[in-house]
């Protein structure tokens, strides 16, 4: 068993997030992707990631650290 | 070319983050059918064919357990989680574009899109994937951190759970019997330390340390005035104060107030607390 994290998840974001790069005109890619990014990408990762996402792995890290 | 947003646009922004936000808060059973079509969906995204066999888990904690028993210990959750609805910032940032704008050949996300609209934690392997089902509850507080001062903040179905103060994963005693006043602030992390004087009350603290009066006013609204102890932290100064609700508050206060002037009665640092000096928060009446 392989893990394909890379393809699946890392590959398939760099792909589409270079589509959003080379389609924003250069002049104004600070402040459209910066707009999108800090209002829509931060405040879902600071609500909803930090929030939740980060807690429960931290509890199954502390639940599961002795057993390898 | 994409160099300004319209209004319309502008209006996404918000629509789209509270959205996201809604998937990543998702609770209850994921619809199993759904969650493999989106699987598959990834997959092909990706260029890789579809995984042999979908693993549903009970939560994270069991997702663990499955990956260790299938790769024979090769793998774990921790080693190989790749996604979650829970962290979709990314996704929620390019699926605003796929929605709002003309900005085109984005649809290898909508494997992930979907998968985060149908799955809690997710990991991709060449031959499984496995996939958690989400919390059965998530408790916030009224700023929208993760809270519950009488239970898990976190609960999944099969009961694996999650403590959590404003924020902070506590230990599961600390919200079910209380934390330990001298283990707690001899505790090496310094915001768990904070956080248990929190849970505990600094009203008990100071009492547990035989807080030395320096002034109590006859009004106890204004409150007294303590100094202690404590063990590795050193002289500290506090408010004891009764509150309109009833309730006693103990107030972290500095030893000198704003312009170095020594704080020695209730009344100053009752004042302090506002900003303001203590003849203005208690007009004296001179005749």
């Amino acid at each position: 068993m392989k893990q394909v994290r890379d393809q699946v998840r890392s590959q398939v974001m760099g792909q589409v997030w270079d589509q959003v790069g080379v389609q924003v005109v250069v002049q104004d890619v600070v402040q459209v992707k910066g707009q999108v990014r800090a209002q829509v990408r931060a405040q879902v990762s600071d609500q909803v990631g930090d929030q939740v996402g980060d807690q429960v792995r931290d509890q199954v890290l502390d639940q599961t650290h002795n057993i390898n | 070319m994409l160099d300004k947003l319209n209004d319309e646009q502008v209006k996404g922004i918000e629509v789209c983050r509270d959205k996201w936000i809604k998937v990543g808060l998702q609770t209850g059973p994921v619809d199993r059918d759904a969650a493999i079509v989106a699987a598959n969906k990834a997959y092909k995204c990706a260029g890789l064919e579809p995984p042999r066999e979908v693993v549903f888990c009970s939560s994270p904690l069991d997702m663990d357990k499955k990956i260790r028993e299938i790769s024979n210990n090769e793998h774990n959750f921790l080693s190989s989680y790749g996604f979650a609805n829970c962290w979709s910032g990314w996704v929620a940032f390019i699926d605003y574009f796929h929605t709002y704008t003309d900005v085109k050949n984005l649809e290898a996300f909508e494997g992930l899109r979907d998968l985060s609209y149908n799955c809690g934690f997710v990991s991709f392997f060449d031959t499984h994937v496995f996939i958690s089902e989400r919390p059965e509850y998530i408790k916030m507080d009224d700023t929208g951190r993760t809270h519950c001062e009488n239970g898990p903040a976190i609960r999944y179905a099969d009961g694996f759970e999650v403590h959590i103060w404003h924020g902070v994963r506590v230990p599961k005693s600390w919200i079910t019997d209380g934390p330990d006043i001298d283990q707690a602030l001899h505790n090496s992390n310094l915001e768990l330390r904070r956080v248990a004087s929190e849970i505990i009350g600094w009203a008990k603290i100071l009492d547990h340390y035989q807080a030395e009066v320096i002034d109590e006013d006859a009004d106890p609204q204004i409150g007294t005035l303590l100094r202690v102890n404590i063990p590795e932290v050193g002289e500290e100064y506090f408010l004891k104060v009764l509150c309109g609700t009833g309730r006693t508050f103990a107030i972290p206060v500095p030893e000198q107030d704003d312009e170095g002037k020594r704080i020695n009665t209730a009344l100053a640092a009752n004042a302090w607390t506002y900003g303001i000096k203590p003849w203005e928060y208690k007009p004296e009446v001179r005749t």
